[in-house]
């Protein structure tokens, strides 16, 4: 069994759930009373003497015990426990633990050890114990037999703890009881218990290792012939018992209490300065939890524990106290604590701030401001305006015609000039509405050319707008030359696609273009037109002509176009912005482009050439005043410009 | 369907209309303004509509629409029909299914041909139009005695331009190099180093090409710019020039001489 | 499957890209007529998505009169604009005078001001040149400039003199061998890049239609 107390009513034990013993079979041994409450009634499981019957009760190490003495099987009869006697009602006198309903009367002995106590006449003397077990009877007899000075206990003698210079270790299991058959001298029983008894010396030498637990010093022989008994828990070392809690009220049994039976106080250094410190062995040392999981929580005495005077828990000790840190508003003190900061914390504070900062301005975008309207945007917006106006309306100054002609446009002529008349030429207009003011004054004196040579003039565009564009200029340059459409020049309409487009003409045209822009109702296809009689392929056409105000198209009909030609030309009409980019193509070897015209210049120059004043006259005056009015601008912004720098610069 | 309108009174009125819309864009000379946002916008509308109104009469129409209405029962199933007709109407209607939510990815068909087609046009056009010829005009002759067959230019002046063309071309190229070696991030790209010439030690900056390309190319884009400068100088003059002709106009109407 | 479609995707751009590329350098006759098709679709495709973009643009400027956005009525008027003329343009005709007259009379004189207000601007910015900026390049830029504006134009005084030949003469040298040259270089550049992406297409490793 467990040893564990359990009710008197249990039938199992609480703890390891063995079956307990039948208290009416076992009656319980009446003994001094230590002090425990409600002590009338013991629990069946301790001090219940063991009778034949409940052998499957007895503890495992009585039973053994019984075996070594009478080396009977089971229990049976048992000699009762030499030198026990009165010394062994000590085990009787133990007291109760205080809440405990149950347990045996204080000081009552078993009977099974009061009659071994009391010495020879155990057997008889243990009348109490009338049913102590032969064995027991028999243990006694002869541990009397053996010598004097039997260990006996007292169970009222002050318990004298044994001097022991080091720690009493755990006593070792293995160190029990021995299983010999014939039982020793000492009958088996350990030493601790046979010298139990401080008064007697111990005819047994007590163990070197360890003697005596410390729950068994201040074994008390309290004189009244009952067996000695083992003193409880060990709060105080001295015997004296220890104050009792005002809660409980020993005062009915204090008097049978030994001394060192205490409650609640913990021995004082000084009390216990005879008591060795308790060692572990070295395994259990080893088990023992890291220091740093151990808490060493100091519990304040109780006078030193502030007693709660407000809120819920007023009256009590040892709580927190509400005030003055929770409860009572108190007023900061006057200086902050002061913080230890590092730096990099304060770095990693500040970049914090500026995020945050940051957030806040990204959060929160500030509405455009309006621009302020500039002043030099009007006094050049005027200027120009000025400048080409006047000349316009007033026709005033008239600025001087171009005495030369560039020397591409004497290449473009001498191409135009080459051509066979009886096939028509293909104009492509790819540029935008935009463009008309330039592209129309440049590309007028081109066809009116091609018109005044007769070529049949087929157009095209990868512009939505070009074809309309067309319309506009042939109609502007035709109306001198009698061109008509349908007859002598006609639109083969809008072709989507960019370079795609512009390849799949350029490799079949026919397939290109199914529908022309303005075509004849007649007609079922534009191809059917008398203009584009002998067409089929890009090599049919007489010239190529590629009119935009972009590098950009020029460009993809150079490339896409060059390789189907043949020996067709092909020229170019570009803006001014765009010449450079397209020159690189008519200054080579073997250029892809024949004749290239840029600029109102070239295009005055061609139509003072052909003796056909047109638009680019019309423009000249206004341009060339223009142009002179931007480069006074220019100047004075370069001269404005460089003398700021120097203002600044001297100012730095 | 023809509509039948007086072209005196359409014209009348488009160049009052035109001449209106000019000032409303002109007005933008005094800062952004509620006139020239009405007249862009409906810029933008008219030309989107244009645009869209000639891609289908121009295009889609007579190729996807007219052949069913002249369709005949042998035409039907022919071979040139049905790639021709039916298959590209096909690829428009899976192009029209981006605009679909959930249905756009067989879109994914006619682009992938467009871009294909387009990206080949492109690589082809470069190679054989670009690439190759410039570079064989790039190797001009150095000799004295060829001529310029555009410019009839020969001699010591043709072989300074075909340097300096050369030149250009070369550090050009050598400008839109932008390594740099780890470490010289934030270095100046240019450097001096002393160079022994025949007219002494003298610096030069370093690496060369790329300096002198850079050079080249700002004297290209001052050209570039002062080209488009006049030509919306041009621009700019064909629009006045409207305007006084269309305030003329007006006023002769209104103020008709006897 | 969505990884299956963009390979079948890249398949096609392939197949058909190198179809049509071909006809540059080998031209097959087997393979004229089947890229000849392959144009053909091209085109009429290029068509279908310049109204697929008119399409995109009503929608957009729908959404913001439908969601009153700031500016929504320049959008209805745009709206506006657009649906009247594609309707006139579709039922009277791209060619008939009315369609012909909202191009001439709106279309081209608001296109040609917007170009024309180009001129301010980029007289002012380069009067403003100096004063922002002054280092090698801008004074190149800015020489090259006036030299070239000096020689297009006439003079008041002087013109076809000696020194404005000379100017003329200048500008000419400028504009055809240093200008050229740079643009020589800068065609060959443009030529590479594209050449480039091009081949990253017709190579699957560029997949601008999506997957």
């Amino acid at each position: 069994m467990c040893q564990t107390e359990n009710a008197a009513d249990a039938e199992f034990c609480r703890l390891c759930h063995a079956k307990l013993p039948d208290p009416a079979e076992s009656p319980i041994p009446k003994g001094p009373e230590t002090g425990a409450t409600g002590g009338e009634t013991a629990p069946p499981a301790r001090g219940a003497p063991v009778s034949a019957d409940r052998g499957s009760q007895m503890p495992d190490w009585l039973a053994r015990l019984r075996q070594e003495v009478t080396g009977e099987a089971g229990p049976s009869e048992t000699a009762p426990l030499s030198g026990a006697g009165d010394d062994l009602g000590w085990l009787g006198a133990m007291p109760a633990v205080a809440g405990e309903d149950e347990g045996p009367p204080p000081g009552e002995v078993p009977d099974w050890l009061g009659a071994s106590a009391h010495g020879g006449t155990s057997t008889d003397e243990a009348a109490p114990g009338a049913d102590v077990p032969d064995w027991l009877a028999k243990i006694r007899a002869k541990a009397r037999g053996d010598g004097e000075g039997e260990p006996a206990f007292e169970g009222e003698s002050a318990a004298e703890p044994t001097p022991s210079p080091t720690p009493a270790p755990l006593p070792e299991p293995e160190a029990a009881i021995p299983a010999e058959p014939e039982a020793p001298a000492s009958l088996g029983l350990p030493d601790w218990l046979l010298a139990a008894r401080p008064d007697d010396a111990p005819t047994v030498p007590p163990p070197s290792e360890p003697d005596r637990p410390s729950w068994l010093m201040g074994v008390t022989d309290d004189g009244s012939g009952e067996l000695p008994r083992v003193p409880a828990l060990v709060f105080d070392g001295e015997g004296a018992a220890p104050e009792p809690a005002p809660d409980i009220d020993l005062s009915s049994v204090s008097a049978q209490v030994p001394d060192w039976i205490g409650e609640g106080r913990p021995p004082e250094l000084a009390d216990r300065s005879d008591l060795a410190p308790a060692t572990l062995p070295a395994w259990l040392e080893a088990m023992r939890p890291v220091d740093t999981f151990r808490s060493v929580i100091e519990i304040e005495s109780a006078e030193d524990q502030a007693v709660e005077s407000a809120g819920p828990l007023a009256g009590l000790r040892g709580v927190l106290l509400a005030e003055p840190v929770v409860a009572m508003l108190h007023a900061p003190t006057g200086k902050a604590a002061r913080l230890d900061v590092n730096e990099r914390q304060y770095a990693q504070a500040e970049l914090l701030h500026r995020l945050v900062e940051e957030e806040k301005r990204e959060a929160r975008p500030r509405p455009a401001a309006k621009a302020r309207p500039s002043v030099l945007r009007w006094v050049v917006a005027a200027a120009l305006l000025v400048a080409v106006g006047v000349p316009g309306v007033l026709g005033i100054p008239a600025m001087d015609l171009p005495a030369f002609a560039p020397r591409d446009l004497a290449g473009l002529v001498g191409v135009v000039d080459a051509i066979p008349t009886d096939r028509p030429a293909l104009v492509v207009f790819d540029y935008e509405a935009g463009a008309t003011g330039e592209m129309e004054a440049v590309a007028g004196p081109f066809l009116s050319h091609l018109m005044e040579r007769g070529v049949p003039i087929a157009t095209l565009s990868t512009h939505p707008g070009g074809s309309v564009l067309a319309e506009r200029l042939m109609a502007l340059q035709g109306a001198g030359h009698n061109y008509v459409r349908g007859e002598d020049f006609v639109h083969l309409g809008y072709l989507p696609g960019g370079p795609a487009a512009v390849q799949l003409f350029a490799a079949s045209p026919r397939q290109a273009v199914t529908s022309g822009f303005l075509e004849e109702e007649t007609l079922t296809t534009i191809w059917d037109s008398p203009v584009l009689a002998g067409v089929a392929q890009l090599s049919d056409f007489t010239l190529m002509a590629v009119i935009t105000s972009g590098s950009e198209d020029a460009r993809v009909w150079i490339e896409q176009s060059e390789a189907f030609l043949g020996e067709a030309p092909l020229v170019t009409i570009v803006s001014a912005g765009s010449e450079p980019l397209v020159r690189p193509y008519y200054e080579s070897t073997d250029p892809k482009v024949n004749g290239i015209l840029s600029g109102l210049t070239s295009a005055v120059a061609y139509e003072q050439r052909l003796g056909e004043p047109g638009l680019a006259h019309s423009r000249w005056s206004s341009y060339g005043l223009g142009l002179l009015v931007v480069e006074v601008l220019v100047a004075l912004g370069a001269v404005g410009g460089i003398t700021t720098g120097m203002f600044r610069s001297r100012r730095r | 369907m023809p509509v039948q309108i007086d072209p005196v009174l359409l014209e009348t009125l488009g160049t009052l209309l035109a001449a209106v819309l000019t000032v409303m864009v002109l007005s933008y000379i005094l800062g952004d303004n509620a006139l020239f946002r009405i007249a862009t916008y409906l810029f933008v509308g008219v030309a989107s509509g244009y645009a869209a109104a000639v891609a289908w009469q121009e295009v889609l129409q007579p190729r996807l629409i007219a052949p069913f209405l002249n369709l005949n029962t042998t035409q039907f199933g022919a071979g040139p029909f049905v790639t021709g007709v039916v298959v590209p109407i096909g690829l428009v209607g899976l192009l029209a299914l981006r605009l679909v939510p959930g249905a756009g990815r067989l879109g994914g068909l006619p682009v992938a041909l467009l871009i294909g087609v387009g990206a080949a046009a492109v690589v082809g056009g470069a190679i054989t139009g670009t690439l190759v010829p410039q570079t064989l005009a790039a190797m001009e002759s150095f000799s004295p005695f060829a001529i310029a067959p555009q410019t009839g230019e020969t001699g010591i002046e043709r072989m300074v331009n075909v340097l300096l063309v050369l030149v250009g071309t070369v550090g050009t190229l050598a400008y839109f190099g932008f390594g740099v070696r780890k470490g010289e991030e934030h270095a100046p790209r240019y450097g001096w180093r002393r160079t022994r010439t025949p007219l002494g030690a003298i610096n030069i900056p370093w690496p060369v090409f790329p300096f002198l390309g850079e050079v080249f190319i700002f004297v290209a884009f001052g050209v570039m710019f002062a080209g488009a400068l006049s030509a919306t100088l041009l621009y700019l003059t064909e629009r006045v020039q409207f305007l006084a002709s269309a305030l003329q106009t007006l006023l002769s109407g209104i103020f008709p001489i006897a | 499957m969505r990884g299956g479609l963009g390979l079948v995707w890249a398949a096609i751009a392939i197949a058909f890209g190198l179809i049509v590329l071909q006809g540059y350098f080998i031209d097959l006759e087997v393979l004229r007529g089947v890229r000849t098709m392959v144009l053909q679709w091209a085109v009429v495709l290029a068509a279908a998505a310049l109204l697929l973009g008119v399409a995109n643009l009503l929608a957009v400027h729908l959404s913001k009169i439908g969601a009153q956005e700031k500016g929504w009525p320049y959008s209805a008027m745009l709206v506006g604009a657009l649906v009247v003329t594609l309707l006139v343009g579709l039922f009277f005709g791209e060619e008939s005078p009315l369609v012909l007259s909202v191009f001439q009379y709106i279309q081209q004189p608001v296109e040609s001001t917007l170009a024309g207000l180009l001129a301010i601007s980029l007289t002012l910015g380069i009067v403003r040149l100096l004063s922002r900026r002054r280092d090698m390049r801008t004074y190149i830029f800015l020489i090259t400039v006036f030299i070239v504006l000096l020689g297009t134009g006439p003079w008041l005084i002087g013109s076809n003199g000696g020194l404005h030949q000379l100017m003329g003469e200048a500008r000419a040298w400028l504009s055809q061998v240093w200008a050229a040259g740079a643009a020589r270089g800068l065609l060959l550049g443009v030529a590479l890049g594209a050449t480039a992406t091009g081949l990253r297409i017709l190579l699957g490793a560029d997949r601008p239609y999506g997957d």
